[in-house]
């Protein structure tokens, strides 16, 4: 899943010698998110097949144990559940609601922008203004008005937060489409006889990588921000089923008594933001070619 | 090649007749282009020479339908092509068929070689997926013929070349790489648009030498469209000359040079600048007074009219002229051709 943030950074072969490569990792917070990112994906991945205990089995002996006790290193919630193999469950959710999110608003974020940016003329106006009309809304009253209508689950959350974060993307894509289609190269493309599909697939998308993939950096920080906020006001992914934003919730109110069952969730959310924020600045810095004498 | 020799009588490969393009602008609707009648055979040359804005590229466009559509522009007339056998009308047939000869039966070169390549892609990833799609090898049997097109064309290394990315290349390779791709199906008509403009004189040369020579070997027609009338002595059997967008002068290349009749033409070969150093060093160049009219407001009679040396009141600005034959293969647009002809006699 890691590699669907870093792959299209460089040009597919020479891979060393991708100056766009070499410029990202120049990029030393952009470098450090990376790694952040990848040792947590690789933590949730792996991380809860090594704890001894469930997320869910309560133990009432244990409850609001700090952190850095002896069997539970982050303490214990209320219920005397393992913070840790909660926050590393958490993390799987929230990070695959993340990248769920990122690839259901691309696919239709792409979609859009390309068929409004190709075709254009009356059928592209009325895509873009469809856009412009979505962005009208604070993206947590449209979260918060449709969750209260449906039924809460980590699928129906996915769908819920592409549907209002696929705009950025759909116009992203619209000006680079529109710019590209005038290109030589997809003029000449069409005089050797190539079909649109082609066209758009072969001559105009490839060329567009680098702000799509910008985008969709940030769409991740952005997805993992609205998972956790709506979970946290309770709209979201439901209990007992774990995720960063519930967990939150969960600590609202000890947090005079056992702040660190916020703190620790709070931490994990934060981090994830900001280093997908940081990736995004690294991606924007490296795949812009003006960068280049820098 | 700068003798015409006649043609055995096979169908041209391209015959076009009353060729009009029209394009609706915020100012009403603009002739850009009418009354363009030509034929080209097998192996012919044939140069579009004019001014900027004479309509040459645009015409060239017309040909295989790169226009805008509809409501921004109207073609009209006819522009038929024999391939396989058959004669297919491109103004006419469906947008399926005019894929299908895109790129197949006829194909085009553009003026820029640094843009017209994408990017993203290898020369020869390019040039296969166009064989691909028209002829249908499969992917490494494509390669291997994008490799013998490169080497065609004369790019030393053709394998590695083929894995090369555009901006690895120089404008003049790369501009052989257009070549390559747009002959990479076996078309029976090329249509040069000013290929060789963006390029220096050494390069240009290597490119028209290398056109020069498929079309030796394949029996190629080309359409060159050119304002270089170097480049015009140098490659055509025939030259059409256009001026505010239609043909003023069609002739052999040899008779237009060495008798040009129409006025404009006449101050075209006159105003292209010479490398000696005679008396006429230090005079200024001469140069056609004025410039192109705007297309939406022509003058009344020849649109020459107005700069022409010849102009004859009453005669010129009455009606518009017609293109009519003066001898042999020979037609030209004017009033007074016969006086001009007559005067050159003289001389």
């Amino acid at each position: 899943m890691s590699n669907a943030t870093l792959a299209p950074a460089a040009p597919r072969i020479r891979l060393f010698q991708s100056p766009a490569l070499r410029r990202f990792l120049r990029h030393r917070l952009a470098v450090i998110g990376t790694i952040t990112i990848l040792t947590m994906v690789l933590l949730v991945v792996i991380g809860p097949w090594l704890m001894p205990f469930e997320p869910t089995s309560t133990n009432i002996r244990n409850r609001f144990l700090p952190p850095f006790d002896s069997t539970h290193l982050l303490g214990t919630d209320p219920l005397g559940r393992d913070t840790l193999t909660r926050l590393l469950h958490a993390g799987r959710i929230s990070l695959a609601v993340g990248f769920a999110v990122m690839i259901l608003s691309m696919a239709i974020g792409i979609f859009v922008g390309t068929v409004a940016g190709f075709y254009g003329g009356a059928l592209g106006a009325a895509l873009m203004r469809f856009v412009d009309a979505m962005l009208c809304f604070p993206p947590i009253f449209l979260l918060l008005a449709i969750s209260a209508l449906i039924n809460p689950s980590v699928i129906s959350i996915i769908i819920l937060i592409s549907a209002a974060s696929w705009m950025e993307i759909a116009r992203v894509v619209e000006a680079q489409v529109r710019s590209l289609k005038e290109r030589d190269y997809t003029v000449a493309a069409e005089a050797l006889g190539a079909r649109d599909r082609r066209i758009i697939l072969r001559e105009i998308l490839p060329n567009a990588v680098a702000p799509i993939v910008v985008a969709a950096t940030l769409n991740v920080a952005n997805a993992i921000l609205a998972e956790s906020y709506i979970s946290f006001l309770g709209f979201g992914v439901q209990p007992p089923t774990p995720s960063w934003g519930n967990m939150l919730q969960d600590a609202q109110g000890y947090l005079r008594s056992a702040p660190w069952l916020a703190i620790i969730p709070g931490i994990a959310i934060t981090l994830a933001v900001t280093s997908f924020n940081f990736i995004g600045d690294g991606l924007r810095d490296a795949l812009d070619p003006r960068m280049e004498n820098r | 090649m700068s003798t015409a020799e006649p043609k055995p009588a096979a169908p041209p490969v391209l015959q076009v007749s009353d060729l009009e393009i029209t394009f609706n602008t915020r100012a009403g609707p603009v002739r850009a282009v009418r009354d363009v009648n030509f034929q080209i055979a097998k192996g012919e040359t044939l140069a579009i020479v004019g001014e900027s804005g004479s309509g040459k590229s645009v015409t060239s466009l017309a040909m295989l339908r790169l226009l805008p559509g509809a409501p921004f522009c109207k073609v009209s007339g006819q522009v038929l092509l024999s391939h396989e056998g058959r004669q297919t009308d491109l103004v006419t047939c469906s947008a399926d068929d005019m894929r299908a000869i895109r790129g197949r039966h006829a194909s085009i070169v553009f003026q820029e070689p640094m843009t017209s390549l994408n990017p993203v892609h290898t020369a020869g990833t390019q040039i296969a997926e166009s064989i691909r799609r028209h002829i249908g090898l499969g992917q490494r049997a494509a390669m291997e013929r994008a490799i013998e097109l490169l080497d065609l064309v004369g790019i030393p290394d053709p394998r590695r070349r083929a894995a090369s990315f555009p901006h690895e290349m120089s404008g003049g390779m790369r501009q052989r790489v257009m070549i390559a791709l747009a002959l990479a199906c076996d078309p029976s008509l090329l249509i040069a648009d000013e290929p060789t403009t963006a390029l220096d004189v050494t390069i240009q040369a290597q490119i028209i030498e290398l056109m020069k020579d498929i079309q030796a070997r394949t029996d190629l027609a080309i359409i060159f469209i050119t304002h270089n009338l170097g480049v015009v002595a140098d490659v055509a059997d025939k030259v059409m000359v256009m001026y505010a967008g239609s043909p003023v002068e069609t002739a052999p290349v040899a008779d237009l040079f060495e008798r040009p009749l129409m006025p404009y033409t006449r101050g075209l070969l006159q105003s292209v600048p010479r490398i000696t150093f005679s008396a006429s060093r230090g005079q200024p160049l001469p140069a056609i007074r004025g410039t192109v009219p705007s297309p939406l407001a022509l003058p009344q009679g020849c649109s020459f009219g107005p700069r022409c040396d010849w102009f004859l009141s009453g005669t010129c600005d009455a009606d518009t002229p017609l293109l009519q034959p003066v001898q042999r293969g020979h037609d030209v647009r004017c009033h007074r051709c016969e006086t001009i002809l007559k005067e050159l006699a003289i001389q």
